[in-house]
């Protein structure tokens, strides 16, 4: 019953946001393409996250979506749609060179990866000023650029389909495997299940998705550099989004990104347009989440659904709740 | 020749420096296996403790170590025991995010109250240096490396000799047993953590004359960190040694011969960082990576 | 006097109960040992004695005091000492460096020069291998590093968990023999084996554990007729059969 509801819900919400690029003001155009774009990474970082690959450089795949999609657009002439899927491209080589070289490592090693790695591809943006203007940055080819309304529906349309890779994965058996992972790579193993192989297909979709996005959000604004193209400030969201609205859930990336951006104009207004302000909201959401709210707004909505449906599940014994539990009920 | 000894120089003098920044991070994980993704942040804080004191008391920086590292060692304690010793035993990644969370908040705070302007001590020592024939020695990183390389043999000395280093030990060997001997374990955690940051703010005081000081200079700090810490192997203290002046060396190494090196810095740890991970992931040293 | 009282303890993982309901005595100078199959759950009453693990209820008092209250640093300066199942040494340190660390709490360090040369007197193999790295030993060298270093603590209680395990039989003899010496210092043992025969060689008393529960109760004499010894272990000796003697 929940879950038709559900859906329901979430075919409404689709439609709807589908039709406003047509009738909304610009200001709340803007406000759901930011949404959408911040979608479509907490997709992707939760993705990432579910097979326990939690990334500190998701810039990473931002930027390089960002480079991709504005070069073959300057270079070679390709008009949105074309340069998304170079976008994709170079998204999921990065994802699966990464998985290759961190195999099958632990989590910390790939957030040590991540970090450094969106480091110096700004590093690398910045010193090669022939291919990606260097600091003085890029301009997207005028002529090629779609209008507003173009934009936003294309935007709009890439979160959802996002949203919709999200939810034909968690419904194979690729989810049973990343959790498997997730939880114990050994175990996973004597199932049959090759922790190799699954890792390298979630980072290479989850990369290609934040490609993707880095992209549409670079054509959107038209110019690139390297401080833009691999900013923190993107990694950060792309892991508030998720932690706010709910790990490892479908819905949970999408709550939080609406959340997210409220949030972010929140700040604005309460802080003024104090530089940092917002990052410190951002890293106390990030610290509370952590400790007190393990299952993010969405998740603690369902577990609030789940109680009063019955007791149905029982309670693991003992340990501190804590946003990434030890084992998935 | 004199061009490669000079760069020989150069990355010695790096590298001593380069140990002290790396090697709080390495005492974290091995004894108390805690992952510190802030520890950019304790250097960052620990150069701005140094600016201010200089700026308002006319302290010279070497001369706020004792302060800075003993603020460090207590509120890293505080840190540890209300933020990550609650979560100690569950799964790494909420380490891991934690305290990067922790490293964004410090920082943002950081961009408000100092702003993004760049700083610097300028004590006299910094601008001096010394020629020996045709090699020039800066005063700057002569004492910088001359001070790191006493604070780490203090380091290794007190882990060799005293009870709590004998004990810190101990507890990465083995912390169970560590517990039946009568040590306070979460006690010795917060302290050898708070000891990482003390290690980690007091590099940021003497690179304050040598490094401009900005809130954001945390990032390109912790993943050098990190590059030494994995080639030098996780919980390794002396592969921590190694990789530091290895990373020194070729970080010098391209600053002299790739035209334009200087700005390939971040690039050459990420590229040590990888190459690590892919050929040998335990480092050299290093006991435990795969698990 | 009796030292420690174990009484109604009950340890559970979750909804699994280990350990039911467990009353046992050990009495100042005893060695009582607690013989059992694997799983049992024998370890894991050492483990509440000694304080890594958390008991769902009883009541356990230590001279007079509530032990289960006490941290467990608290407990090794009480004097209640665990030489832990699998020996878990320190590798990368010495024999002397892991020595020192049995006597790192405050009282057993004013003692330590002493206790040191105790320690080299009872394994003088200990005292030739001084400054090698306790990870470089052999079974039965490691073995004898374990009771050391439980020993530089000042133990008034000793919990033993398979001091035998892994041990070539005639290193076990060797051992218990040691143990025999320790207890003749007026230290009261706790002894947690597989190797009952070993185990009933030098402890005056028994239990045995089968499925978390105390099924026999005896003197070691009682306890050395190996037909009754062996049903008992696999839970063939019913509770109204048992003869469980109040101390």
């Amino acid at each position: 019953m929940q879950k038709v509801c559900l859906s329901i819900l979430a075919v409404a919400v689709a439609v709807f946001v589908l039709w406003l690029p047509f009738v909304a003001t610009s200001q709340i155009n803007d406000w759901m393409f930011r949404v959408a774009m911040l979608c479509i990474l907490a997709v992707s970082w939760n993705l990432m996250a579910n097979a326990g690959a939690i990334s500190l450089g998701h810039s990473a795949f931002w930027g390089v979506g960002a480079y991709a999609g504005v070069l073959s657009a300057n270079s070679l002439g390709l008009p949105i749609l074309p340069a998304t899927g170079v976008a994709v491209c170079a998204g999921a080589v990065l994802g699966a060179i990464i998985a290759l070289a961190t195999g099958r490592l632990r989590g910390v090693f790939f957030a040590i990866c991540t970090l450094a790695l969106s480091e110096s591809l700004r590093t690398t943006a910045l010193m090669t000023p022939k291919l990606t203007g260097g600091a003085v940055g890029l301009f997207l080819v005028q002529k090629l650029r779609p209008g507003a309304t173009e934009l936003f529906l294309i935007g709009t349309a890439a979160a959802i389909f996002a949203v919709l890779v999200s939810v034909v994965l968690a419904h194979t058996k690729f989810h049973y495997a990343c959790r498997a992972l997730r939880n114990h790579e050994g175990a996973a193993q004597m199932l049959g299940i090759d922790p190799r192989q699954y890792r390298l297909a979630v980072l290479a979709i989850s990369g290609a998705l934040a490609s993707v996005a880095g992209c549409i959000n670079a054509w959107y604004g038209g110019y690139l550099d390297p401080n833009i193209a691999f900013d923190l400030f993107v990694t950060v969201q792309a892991q508030i989004a998720p932690i706010l609205g709910g790990l490892f859930t479908i819905a949970g990336p999408v709550v939080g990104s609406f959340g997210i951006v409220f949030l972010s104009e929140l700040s604005r207004i309460w802080l003024g347009a104090h530089e940092g302000a917002s990052q410190l909201v951002f890293g106390l959401v990030l610290i509370v989440g952590i400790l007190f709210m393990p299952k993010g707004i969405y998740g603690s909505l369902l577990r609030f659904w789940a109680r009063r449906a019955g007791p149905a599940v029982a309670k693991p014994a003992g340990g501190p709740a804590t946003i990434i539990p030890q084992v998935q009920p | 020749m004199a061009y490669f000894t000079q760069l020989l120089i150069d990355a010695l003098l790096l590298g001593g420096i380069y140990t002290l920044m790396a090697i709080g991070l390495s005492l974290s994980y091995g004894v108390a296996r805690v992952i510190n993704f802030a520890h950019g942040e304790a250097v960052m804080l620990g150069a701005y403790g140094a600016f201010w004191g200089f700026r308002l008391l006319g302290l010279d920086p070497l001369m706020a170590i004792p302060a800075v590292a003993m603020l460090g060692i207590v509120v890293g304690a505080i840190v540890f025991r209300l933020t990550i010793l609650p979560i100690l035993d569950s799964q790494q990644e909420n380490q891991i995010l934690l305290t990067f969370g922790i490293g964004l908040v410090l920082q943002s705070l950081a961009v408000m109250a100092w702003s993004a302007d760049e700083r610097a001590t300028n004590p006299d020592y910094a601008l001096s240096s010394f020629e020996l024939g045709d090699l020039v020695v800066p005063g700057a990183r002569l004492i910088g490396c001359a001070v790191a390389g006493v604070l780490v043999a203090i380091l290794f000395v007190w882990l060799k000799f005293t009870e709590l280093g004998r004990a810190s030990r101990a507890l990465a060997d083995n912390r169970e047993a560590a517990g039946l001997m009568g040590i306070n374990v979460p006690a010795m955690f917060a302290f050898v953590f708070g000891l990482g940051v003390a290690l980690g703010d007091t590099t940021g005081a003497i690179v304050s004359f040598i490094l401009p000081v900005t809130p954001f200079m945390g990032f390109s700090i912790l993943i050098k960190s990190f590059a030494i810490v994995v080639l030098g192997g996780l919980g390794s203290i002396v592969g921590t040694v190694i990789g530091a002046f290895v990373v020194a060396f070729a970080e010098t190494a391209v600053a002299y011969y790739v035209p334009d090196g200087n700005g390939w810095a971040e690039a050459v740890a990420f590229a040590i960082l990888f190459v690590v991970l892919v050929v040998r992931p335990n480092g050299i040293l290093g006991t435990q990576a795969t698990l | 006097m009796t030292l420690l009282t174990i009484k109604d303890l009950t340890i559970a993982y979750g909804d699994a109960v280990v350990v039911e309901e467990v009353n046992m005595t050990v009495e100042e100078g005893e060695v009582v040992c607690l013989l059992g199959a694997n799983g049992a759950g024998k370890t894991t009453t050492m483990s509440v004695l000694a304080g890594t693990l958390r008991a769902r209820s009883g009541t356990v008092l230590y001279s007079g005091k509530d032990l289960l209250r006490m941290k467990l640093h608290e407990r090794v300066a009480a004097g209640v000492v665990l030489c832990p199942e699998g020996r878990k040494l320190f590798p990368t340190l010495s024999v002397e460096e892991n020595l020192f660390l049995g006597s790192f709490h405050r009282k057993a360090r004013r003692s330590r020069q002493q206790k040191l040369k105790d320690v080299f007197d009872l394994f003088p193999v200990l005292a030739e291998r001084r400054y090698q790295y306790a990870g470089s030993m052999s079974g039965g060298e490691q073995q004898m590093l374990a009771l050391g270093r439980a020993l530089m603590a000042n133990p008034r209680l000793l919990l033993l968990d398979e001091p035998s395990l892994g041990l070539a039989p005639r290193l076990v003899q060797q051992v218990f023999e040691l143990i025999r010496r320790i207890s003749a210092s007026r230290i009261s043992i706790l002894l947690v084996e597989q190797n009952s025969r070993a185990a009933l060689s030098v402890a005056s008393r028994g239990y045995v554990l089968a499925a978390g529960r105390i099924v026999l109760a005896d003197t070691a004499a009682g306890l050395s007729d190996t037909h009754r010894l062996q049903r008992a272990f696999f839970g063939e000796v019913r509770r109204d059969e048992a003869e469980l003697h109040r101390a």
